[in-house]
């Protein structure tokens, strides 16, 4: 089940080059964005190198068993939960993002909340699922969707109002001290491995760190074509003017001989497939990781596993309304803003948590 | 599961919001948009909706329409009245065409063309263009060849189904990235209607913002070979007997700013083109003579570019985005702007061409 990891990483990378990771980027663009993306790159790999290292020493088991087994319950369980309640914001970001695409492109005339509502219910009804069946929901959807978002920036680079001067405009701002808050969105797109936690328990972790380091070449791929791409098509100051650039400009492009002609529907529809894919990951790992807090307890009665299912639709519900409720008291500039709070804080809890794991793996005999 | 299944079916119905809550029969396609310069001092533009009149048969010259006009001082205030005379929702979604009067472009093209880009329903790659005498001849103009209202116009501007060399086309998209980048000019064609057609074959070209000429034929089709690579050019070479036409299929331009140390700064040109002949008086049989024709076809696009380049230097308009090359190179703060202003006047041209011709079609 290797490759299922493969699937998640590559799912955030391809999923963050429309949302919430370019408008960092795109407003830092003249404050080293450039070498943010370069520095991120060895951060986030050297990230992903360290976790994996750390995992691989504990086979077949997850971050609840490990906690379990190294740290007393009152360090483990606040951390625990804040891991998963970290874990399920990123799909909740992703998700409201995307409501507001959806809003603005697919149902102008639906309300925001019933839109959220939908994905949502969708979101909770997977994410309620066994860890082994989503990983192969993982792989039909990637590998569905992998194909037409290669097809998608193809079609971009190659088209004819792609200049490439604009980019090459850019290099006038190479140089230049980069931002924290461009640093860590630009490391966020590497976040996917951070799912290893729980899908560990399903994983030989050992045999990817062979295959590592095709993550570094996909990364500098993803971000370039994240930030660059829009550039070319709109320039350097006019990328700045619309709210999600990289949708903005599939709607440049044409496919003459295809079903339909606005290259931006086949992306929306296929960015809301990933999205809801992310959405039932991120809150699957999320819950996976809460549910660490109960580990040890007996949960092989049955009136256990009933209690088990209550409290996963109560909490997975709880936090739906919880997203409503985001999505009701902010307009779009706020909830822009509290992302970029919360891509400042989770860098910071990111690198402890690689640190931790990989010190705990250091004194676990292998 | 089969519970579970079916709850996801019904689920997935609801996505299937096709209609959005209004269907089909109650809704007006707008499919073009015209704004024209109003009557009254007061007002801004006149804007102006092309409406579809659906029928059941599609057929040749058939194709029906109501255009609605409203004056306004905002094109969203006008669409909010327009929207008050009929009686069916509007809807953006297949608007294609963007006709602008050539009056209404001495005023800044940036604010006006922020709505168009504002508004998700509106296609990133509708065509603008400039409509003469006015949009709404253009828009109300009835070709006889038209199954679906506005359909010529798109499928005219279409690099697919129309492939000349005079016709430039312009998208929505494109022509804002043109007015707000410093370095980079506008350049939009202008739409003709003639007896039961249209005539795309001339275009104007913008400075920054606003209007500053117009090109004629020949040079609208220079710029359009120069911009689009996919064009099929036509070349004419020599004259009387000797006059050769080469079709040319592939025309790649390859630009650079060069400041040498000593001398004049200049912009190098390199044109590869590959065609075949298409008409020639005399016969072609030797290789010599293919030879002597690509280097007289050579010397010829040489010289005919080098002309074009310099009317445009004159008229101080840089739809190729020279000026980007420049910001390449030397940086796009202020202070460089400034510098390539005063540099773009000065600079020489100096255009090498190379032309290959694979051969004489069917006959020597």
């Amino acid at each position: 089940m290797t490759r299922h990891f493969f699937y998640i990483v590559m799912l955030t990378m391809m999923l963050n080059i429309i949302l919430n990771v370019p408008m960092v980027l795109v407003q830092d663009r003249f404050h080293g964005s450039i070498i943010s993306i370069v520095i991120s790159i060895i951060i986030g790999s050297l990230f992903i190198f360290l976790f994996i290292i750390g995992m691989s020493r504990f086979p077949k088991k997850g971050l609840p068993e490990i906690f379990h087994e190294k740290f007393p319950a009152y360090i483990r369980n606040p951390y625990l939960v804040f891991l998963g309640i970290m874990w399920m914001a990123s799909g909740t970001f992703a998700l409201v993002s995307y409501s507001y695409v959806v809003k603005l492109y697919l149902n102008p005339e639906m309300n925001l909340l019933l839109i959220l509502g939908f994905l949502l219910f969708i979101i909770i009804f997977g994410a309620s699922k066994k860890t082994d069946s989503i990983l192969y929901l993982t792989e039909i959807i990637i590998v569905i969707a992998a194909p037409m978002v290669a097809f998608i920036l193809f079609k971009a680079i190659t088209s004819k109002f792609f200049y490439f001067d604009h980019i090459k405009r850019m290099g006038h701002f190479i140089w230049q001290i980069p931002s924290y808050s461009s640093i860590s969105a630009a490391t966020y797109i590497f976040i996917g491995y951070i799912n290893l936690a729980i899908v560990n328990r399903f994983i030989d972790s050992r045999k990817l760190i062979k295959v590592l380091w095709t993550l570094p070449i996909i990364g500098i791929f993803v971000l370039c074509s994240t930030f660059f791409i829009p550039m070319g098509f709109l320039g350097v100051n006019g990328v700045n003017d619309v709210v999600f650039p990289w949708i903005f400009i599939t709607d440049s492009l044409r496919m003459e001989f295809g079903f339909i002609e606005r290259v931006l529907y086949l992306t929306l529809c296929l960015y809301l497939l990933l999205v809801l894919l992310f959405g039932i990951i991120t809150w699957h790992i999320g819950l996976k990781l809460l549910e660490g807090v109960f580990i040890g307890k007996n949960t092989s009665a049955k009136t256990n596993i009933k209690r088990e299912k209550l409290f996963t639709f109560v909490f997975l519900i709880g936090m739906g309304v919880l997203t409503l409720i985001l999505q009701a008291i902010t307009n779009q500039r706020q909830f822009f803003y509290i992302v970029k709070l919360w891509l400042n804080i989770r860098f910071p809890a990111e690198f402890m948590l690689v640190v931790l794991v990989y010190l705990i793996s250091r004194r676990q005999k292998a | 599961m089969k519970y579970h299944l079916l709850i996801i079916f019904i689920m997935v119905t609801f996505f299937l919001a096709g209609c959005q809550f209004n269907d089909i029969d109650k809704r007006f396609f707008v499919v073009a948009i015209g704004i024209d310069q109003p009557e009254n001092a007061k007002h801004h533009f006149r804007v102006m909706l092309k409406l579809t009149i659906p029928s059941a048969q599609v057929e040749a010259g058939k194709s029906d329409f109501q255009i609605i006009t409203q004056e306004s001082n905002s094109i969203s205030e006008a669409i909010r009245v327009i929207q008050s005379l009929v009686d069916k929702k509007l809807d953006f979604g297949h608007c294609r065409v963007i006709v602008l009067d050539k009056k209404i472009m001495q005023s800044n093209q940036l604010d006006l063309m922020k709505w168009f880009i504002k508004r998700p329903d509106i296609q990133g790659i509708t065509y603008v263009a400039v409509g003469e005498p006015s949009a709404k001849e253009v828009l109300s103009w009835k070709v006889k060849s038209e199954r679906l209202p506005a359909n010529a116009l798109v499928l005219a501007f279409n690099e697919v189904t129309n492939r000349s060399p005079y016709v430039l086309s312009e998208i929505l998209n494109d022509y804002y990235m043109r007015l707000r980048e410093s370095g980079i000019d506008p350049y939009l064609p202008i739409i003709k209607p003639i007896n039961g057609s249209f005539k795309i074959n001339t275009s104007v070209v913008l400075k920054g913002k606003t209007i500053k000429a117009e090109l004629n034929r020949d040079e609208t089709r220079l710029l359009n070979e120069l911009l689009n690579p996919e064009k099929t050019a036509l070349i004419d070479v020599g004259k009387g007997k000797d006059q050769i036409f080469v079709n040319a299929e592939q025309t790649k331009t390859n630009m650079k700013i060069i400041i040498p140390k000593k001398g004049n700064p200049y912009v190098d040109v390199q044109i590869k083109i590959k065609g075949f002949i298409e008409e020639s008086q005399k016969n072609l049989h030797r290789r010599s003579d293919i030879k002597e024709s690509e280097k007289k076809a050579a010397i010829l696009v040489s010289a005919r570019v080098k002309n074009f380049l310099e009317h445009l230097q004159k008229l101080e308009v840089d739809p190729l985005g020279l000026g980007l090359k420049y910001q390449v190179k030397h940086g796009i703060t202020k202070n460089e702007l400034y510098q390539w202003k005063n540099l773009y006047p000065k600079l020489e041209f100096h255009v090498k061409s190379d032309v290959k011709l694979k051969g004489t079609g069917t006959m020597y």
